[in-house]
């Protein structure tokens, strides 16, 4: 099967989602996309497809019971920012956005 | 090591025994050495376990063995740490896993490699790698697990333990960092599956912080392991040409269990990797989308917030997770989500429904975990029978329980076969299970 694929195009699709690749990982991902997506065409061997309904759950969540707004303490301000690395009073702190 | 032989565990020892472990096996992220007895009563009380280190623990560093969490202290409990905590088990350990438990060999933790402690040149399976190795030496007597794709059964099989995950929504999942969420199943390792009933029976339930839990108060597993039911089971025919499976069979059929070959069309089956690949890369591309480094974990540098987001994901995250999040990123294209996304999941429902039809004449399908023993570290590129090696990802697309239980050992190896049974029948797997364990008789690794 021809590589539809470009290093750009995987770069593109990995700055999509917040990180980039090293020439290394690009040319792994890349040389392997052919073989992806031809195993990813097996599923389109399957014949009349269209006309199933897609499943996103393993099965019908038929008894959930929503409860009652309940009003609860929510997280302490303390606790929120536990983990956070750099933090300035009530706030993390990030470059300014605004000049 | 059962947990009633567990009961009377001096716990010094119990640390020194992990520390050693640890230097042989690379099976932790983290011991837990400030540990005590209680004076609670009940089956777990004072039972020492481990806990993969993709569950929330209150106060105790929750990695996912990933270098985007090293310093990851949560301030909450997962609902099944609360509960054993709550019941007197002691957690020993946070173990070592696959790197946000992508991956099926244990060799992608960001504290390195987890050694397979019955033949190093080889992987233990994972992803839940340490979980597997904490129970297969004996160290605890169970650990907790979690299992996407065959996370939890598949190291079972490789260890020659027993591994269970549960109907989609027995035990909450609450507090459990997440892959995929729609495949994601809380399990269990122990050493028998009595003790899988014993430990279940105080793990599940309705959670309201888990909305997918459902009401299984009425199902008492334990008590249920009593009367053997002489189950009718069924195989796939077209991936049951193992021989050590067929051994079992004939041992099973020899005692009047019924075992019936059924095909499956193989487009079908040939269709299982794949469409795993994309459900589950879509999911967990969205699912970690919150692995930014502001709130939590550490941050990384640039001039602004996205560049500090991409520095800090771009050091942090190994190859193999950015290599799912780009097919994930792919299959999530608008011009690709109908051909790749929709239709796996279009696939899924098919596989499901063929598979529950079939529930409606059999007890349960039984299947080799997986198509031999665990394969060397070096051999991992070598071609395998991909839709024999991935038939346990029914049991997560339906929300199916399904436990893998050893079978036998191939030169000193252990291999395991698996048991899936409907939705909400896990009393009735357990019961099938703990009756095939008494016919297999599995004596162990010399």
């Amino acid at each position: 099967m021809m590589n539809n694929f470009t290093k750009e195009i995987i770069d593109t699709y990995a700055e999509n989602l917040l990180f980039r690749l090293s020439e290394e990982e690009n040319a792994l991902v890349l040389n392997e996309f052919v073989d992806i997506e031809e195993r990813m065409n097996l599923i389109n061997k399957i014949p009349n497809l269209s006309s199933v309904e897609p499943m996103s759950h393993p099965f019908p969540l038929d008894d959930v019971i929503l409860r009652e707004d309940i009003h609860e303490e929510s997280l302490s301000v303390d606790d929120a920012f536990k983990n956070a690395h750099k933090v300035t009073n009530r706030e993390v702190e990030v470059p300014r956005v605004v000049a | 090591m059962t947990i009633n032989e567990a009961k009377n565990i001096d716990l010094e020892e119990i640390i020194t025994k992990s520390n050693e472990y640890q230097k042989k096996y690379n099976l932790f992220v983290t011991i837990i050495s400030d540990i005590k007895k209680n004076n609670l009563n009940g089956p777990l009380a004072n039972v020492v376990y481990t806990t993969k280190d993709n569950f929330s623990t209150k106060d105790i560093l929750t990695t996912a063995s990933s270098n985007t969490l090293k310093n990851y202290i949560p301030i909450y409990d997962a609902t099944v740490i609360s509960k054993l905590n709550s019941l007197g088990a002691i957690n020993i350990g946070k173990t070592a896993m696959d790197e946000l438990g992508m991956g099926g060999t244990g060799l992608t933790a960001h504290t390195g490699p987890v050694i397979n402690p019955f033949d190093e040149t080889r992987i233990p399976g994972g992803s839940s790698s340490g979980s597997a190795v904490s129970v297969a030496t004996n160290l605890v007597p169970f650990s907790l697990g979690s299992d996407t794709g065959d996370s939890i059964r598949k190291p079972a099989a490789y260890l020659g333990v027993v591994g269970y995950k549960p109907t989609y929504g027995l035990i909450s999942r609450y507090g459990l960092i997440p892959l995929a969420s729609s495949l994601d199943h809380v399990g269990v390792f122990t050493t028998n599956v009595y003790d899988v009933a014993l430990v279940v029976d105080n793990i599940k339930g309705l959670d309201e912080n888990d909305m997918t839990t459902f009401d299984s108060s009425k199902m008492d597993l334990l008590s249920n392991l009593k009367d053997k039911v002489n189950p009718k089971l069924f195989y796939i025919e077209e991936l049951g040409d193992v021989p050590y499976f067929q051994e079992v069979i004939k041992k099973l059929e020899s005692t009047g269990i019924k075992v019936e070959p059924v095909s499956i069309d193989i487009n079908i089956l040939n269709a299982l990797k794949p469409t795993y690949d994309c459900i589950s890369s879509a999911e967990t591309t969205s699912n970690n989308s919150n692995l930014t480094g502001i709130l939590f974990g550490g941050m990384g540098e640039g001039e602004s917030t996205e560049e500090m987001m991409i520095d800090y994901r771009t050091k942090n995250l190994n190859s193999e997770v950015k290599r799912r999040f780009v097919i994930g990123s792919f299959v999530l294209q608008k011009e690709n989500q109908e051909k790749y996304f929709l239709n796996a999941c279009r696939v899924r429902r098919l596989i499901v429904e063929n598979i529950s039809d079939l529930f409606n004449t059999y007890d349960g399908l039984i299947m080799p975990a997986s198509g031999g023993v665990v394969p060397k570290i070096k051999e991992l590129d070598s071609e395998v029978n991909e839709a024999l090696e991935n038939n346990l990802l029914i049991g997560n697309f339906g929300g199916f329980p399904s436990i893998t239980i050893p079978a036998a050992n191939i030169d000193n190896l252990p291999v395991g076969i698996n048991l899936t049974c409907q939705i909400k029948e896990d009393a009735k797997l357990l019961n099938i299970a703990y009756n095939l364990e008494e016919i297999i008789n599995y004596k162990g690794v010399k």
